[in-house]
């Protein structure tokens, strides 16, 4: 990964913004102008493409899980975001243009990886690694673990013109030259791997990044999007065959918006890895809450409440037609102090541009583990936390109108990674993408 | 009326397990609070003559110097036919996660009552039986993928 200086961008015109003042209080935007208003001058922002490579939390004495610390975490996460959602052209600020070409896109996909020949992967190059875009994942887990992920509700998500999500992984730098350094891209190499998985860590101390993984969820944009309000790519959208309904596989071109990310990042305060989740902010309502009038990307008011956060019956391909959209809603609300923080860095994006793509992106959650050595969890907070695109059935249960979650069903990102495990039967430090690995093609 | 903090205290008291295990500073699960909420739901039909006996003694024996406390809880709580039951129900709650029937025979094996209900998921699965089996509630676990392989550990009691 390119190691970026610390770097103040000046864009327009205003006054200086202080991060504290931001990070504490959720403002101090007052007083700047955005560029579109075309005024000459300079105006500070303290969003940057600088990575942080670890959480920096309050001192002890300041430390209150549910707010202090908790903000410390979201600001963790919207810095993440921001630093890899930035321009690849690091000249250039985020949603200068309205849109960008971000710096995670140049990351090596999780295909780009786990190879089907089960060779060796290619070596880092951020030039070749962003020109291929082939989203034929139609579920959150990778194509050859959704037979096992199927009973547990992972199924389709189907948007409101019928559809169906697309999703991709991707890798830093850090990550990937570990699988590739202990040869952990095939089913023989995890097999011979007698050691114990341990990605690298992010470290404040020693000013390194450790291992992130993201996540993306897309919808292919049409019909009643507003397609101003989304990170936007072409891709290559595939078509897996269905030989029961005459469905061939095939592939074919399309825009597609950027509506759902996850990032998982490994670092030396959070070993069982800090994961923040993002959405569109156009996705879904939350119960009990919709907005009449508005187009959701995910919910349709007139469609009833019936089939409420429920999987699509089988069987599942994008290509049946007539597909009945998911009828989703977002069961726990964003945290009030969460969405403070979220409105606070939206009124920045807009500073920068008032068509900035990235104010249209809310933080839903972070969740780090509390008490790392407690347990091979490390106690996570929260308890729960769900992307309504990528844990969209797994949210929790309504039962007599109120909302049901049971440990171990209801969604925990580090509840469900700690299950994770290499094709050597070990653990496989939280990730499930050691398990895409193919056998050696002879 | 009982507070949360001498809940937690009597809870201790009668557990075995130090207050800040029960009530942790970084509190992300809510057992304490879920628990002693049953102390106030009507359809549990607590006797409040009973709750109040039970608030009486625990206060008049708590500042009882730790030696001392585990014969004092005995004698005045564990003995005590008038608050007993209530006392036998709280560590029930601890243990089990599970409010059970006050009218009911301990000491009985016949089925739940529709009285009797597990509290919450979380106050189940962090029952602290699971800990003293050195094992896990069904369905749910924190190990490492393989811990199955290993000999259980069994926490050591401060």
């Amino acid at each position: 990964m390119k190691k970026f200086n610390t770097i103040t961008v000046l864009i327009a015109i205003g006054a200086v913004l202080t991060y504290l003042s931001f990070a504490s209080c959720g403002g101090g935007t007052g007083g700047t102008q955005p560029l579109g208003a075309g005024s000459p001058g300079k105006v500070t922002t303290k969003l940057s493409p600088d990575l942080p490579f670890d959480v920096t939390l309050p001192p002890p004495p300041q430390r209150v899980l549910e707010t202090t610390v908790r903000r410390a975490f979201d600001l963790f996460s919207w810095d993440s975001f921001i630093a890899i959602s930035w321009p690849t052209d690091t000249s250039q600020v985020i949603g200068q243009h309205g849109d960008n070409p971000t710096l995670w896109e140049t990351w090596k996909k999780n295909y780009q990886v786990f190879l089907d020949s089960g060779q060796a992967p290619g070596a880092w190059d951020l030039t070749t690694q962003s020109k291929e875009v082939n989203l034929s994942q139609t579920g959150k887990t990778p194509p050859n673990m959704t037979a096992i992920f199927q009973p547990f509700l992972t199924g389709p998500l189907i948007d409101q013109n019928g559809q169906y999500n697309r999703f991709e992984i991707a890798m830093n730098q850090e990550m990937f030259e570990y699988i590739d350094q202990h040869k952990l891209y095939n089913i023989q190499g995890q097999q011979g791997f007698t050691d114990t998985v341990k990605f690298p860590e992010g470290d404040n101390t020693k000013k390194v990044w450790g291992a992130i993984m993201v996540k993306a969820s897309w919808k292919i944009l049409g019909k009643g999007d507003d397609t101003s309000r989304f990170h936007k790519i072409k891709a290559t959208i595939h078509v897996p065959a269905l030989p029961s309904r005459g469905i061939k596989d095939s592939t074919y071109e399309a825009w597609v918006g950027l509506v759902g990310f996850h990032i998982g990042t490994k670092t030396v305060t959070s070993p069982q890895w800090i994961w923040s989740t993002f959405e569109q902010v156009d996705n879904v309502p939350v119960y009990g809450k919709v907005v009449k009038g508005k187009h959701y990307n995910y919910y349709n008011e007139a469609a009833g409440d019936k089939a409420l956060n429920k999987a699509p019956a089988q069987p599942w391909n994008p290509a049946i037609p007539n597909q009945i959209p998911s009828q989703v809603m977002r069961l726990t609300p964003i945290d009030t102090g969460t969405q403070a923080l979220n409105d606070s860095i939206h009124k920045m994006l807009v500073m920068i541009n008032p068509h900035n793509v990235w104010q249209y992106y809310e933080l839903v959650g972070t969740q780090w583990p509390v008490n790392p050595t407690q347990s091979n969890t490390g106690n996570p907070f929260p308890v729960y936390m769900a992307n309504a695109t990528l844990e969209t059935y797994d949210q929790g249960f309504i039962q007599a109108g109120k909302i049901v979650y049971s440990p171990g069903v209801t969604s925990s990102c580090i509840g469900c990674h700690n299950a994770s495990v290499t094709w050597g039967g070990r653990p496989s430090d939280f990730t499930y993408l050691l398990k895409t690995a193919k056998p050696i093609k002879k | 009326m009982m507070t949360l903090d001498e809940f937690v205290a009597l809870s201790s008291a009668l557990t075995g397990y130090p207050a800040s295990t029960l009530l942790p500073a970084r509190d992300t699960q809510k057992v304490a609070a879920a628990l002693y909420a049953e102390l106030s739901l009507s359809t549990n039909n607590i006797p409040a003559a009973q709750l109040d006996q039970l608030t009486q003694v625990w206060n008049s024996i708590s500042g009882t110097p730790p030696p001392q406390l585990e014969a004092a809880v005995n004698t005045n709580i564990i003995q005590n036919l008038a608050i007993t039951r209530l006392a036998q129900n709280i560590i029930y709650l601890w243990y089990f996660g599970i409010w059970y029937d006050l009218t009911k025979n301990p000491n009985s094996f016949l089925p739940l009552k529709n009285i009797d209900h597990v509290v919450s998921p979380l106050a189940y699965t962090n029952g602290l039986v699971w800990g003293e089996m050195g094992a896990h509630p069904m369905g749910f676990s924190v190990g490492e993928f393989g811990y199955w392989a290993n000999v259980p550990t069994l926490p050591v009691i401060s």
